[in-house]
């Protein structure tokens, strides 16, 4: 049996083991959060920042789950619609989380939730100079990625799919195009992956790791699915380093041809 | 003594001339130490509430954690 990596990899500058982050949201209840994300054995989970009611401690539950599970915390700019919203965003979330990641979030559409690729590279630019890991929410346009490199991002996470579409990954020739360019990069699909197949698929393409929440938080028993992603993420890891065969255009036989019996011998 | 008004988190609010942010989020009840702020869409770090005095017509976000993806 193959011995299984555990010797992990480097993204954000931390060493992680598991490929798969996901989302804190839309779970039918937070006890049901915290058990697909245990079972889901991610070590890196999204949160955002929304208005606080006033008199109120509210998301201070929320919180405490997500810190006693000891996991890498996200935060996501969610929401944002310019640069400036979300440079402010991931200020207030760098002290309030206490970490200079930033899962960078601009959308240019309401109808797709598709990101703003000229707002996002603007405040790429801001907030790489201001210290922060910039996790960038792309589409898969291979030139929107070397402009966000060019601003400074050390990691790249283009879209399977519009956010909670389901719909697994809409254009793998791009994605493909994008792990190419980038050989050493950390690339994560996030968002649209919607079965543990689409997850299989991008981890086939080479990629480093996914994000996902809707599939999970929504699927019929959410731990089980997020069990059920925990092996498609290490299966499709696992078939990646060991290299696929060449695909063929013509059948070719499996069982030796040699020594076949009786009615195919030739006379 | 003469009173502003501020908006916070989208509420109108009035307070005395001249408070701060620290004394804002007191008076308001806010005392989970897992918040962010805001004022006219700037960041205000933790270290600077105090010094930063309140203006009228102010908009203040006062953020907290929630789940996200």
């Amino acid at each position: 049996m193959m011995e299984k990596d555990q010797t992990g990899w480097e993204i954000g500058g931390k060493q992680l083991t598991s490929r798969m982050f996901i989302g804190s949201a839309l779970y039918p209840s937070p006890a049901v959060m915290e058990d697909a994300i245990s079972a889901s054995g991610a070590q890196v989970v999204t949160v955002s920042l929304r208005r606080q009611g006033v008199n109120k401690e509210a998301g201070e539950g929320f919180w405490k789950i997500i810190r006693d599970l000891g996991v890498e915390v996200l935060p996501n700019t969610a929401g944002c619609h310019s640069a400036k919203e979300a440079i402010t965003i991931a200020q207030m979330a760098r002290e309030v989380f206490g970490t200079n990641w930033i899962k960078l979030e601009v959308i240019g559409d309401q109808y797709n939730l598709q990101p703003d690729p000229y707002e996002t590279v603007e405040a790429a630019k801001v907030l790489v100079k201001e210290g922060f890991e910039v996790f960038p929410y792309t589409t898969d346009d291979l030139v929107v990625a070397k402009k966000l490199v060019d601003a400074g991002c050390n990691i790249l996470m283009p879209w399977g799919s519009p956010i909670g579409s389901g719909k697994g990954l809409m254009n793998p020739y791009n994605l493909k195009a994008i792990r190419e360019a980038f050989p050493n990069m950390p690339l994560i699909i996030d968002a649209g992956i919607g079965k543990p197949s689409h997850a299989v698929l991008a981890m086939e393409l080479g990629y480093d790791g996914i994000l996902l929440n809707s599939a999970v938080a929504l699927a019929q028993d959410p731990v089980a699915m997020a069990k059920a992603f925990a092996l498609a993420v290490e299966a499709g890891r696992t078939g990646y380093e060991a290299g696929a065969m060449q695909e063929r255009e013509f059948a070719s036989p499996s069982t030796p041809t040699v020594g076949t019996p009786f009615w195919h011998q030739s006379k | 003594m003469t009173m502003i008004t501020v908006s916070v988190n989208g509420e109108t609010k009035t307070f005395p001339k001249g408070i701060n942010i620290k004394e804002m989020l007191k008076q308001l009840n806010f005392h989970d130490e897992w918040l962010g702020v805001a004022v006219n869409k700037e960041f205000v770090p933790k270290d600077a509430f105090e010094k930063t005095c309140l203006n009228s017509g102010d908009e203040v976000d006062v953020l907290a954690p929630v789940s996200g993806g």
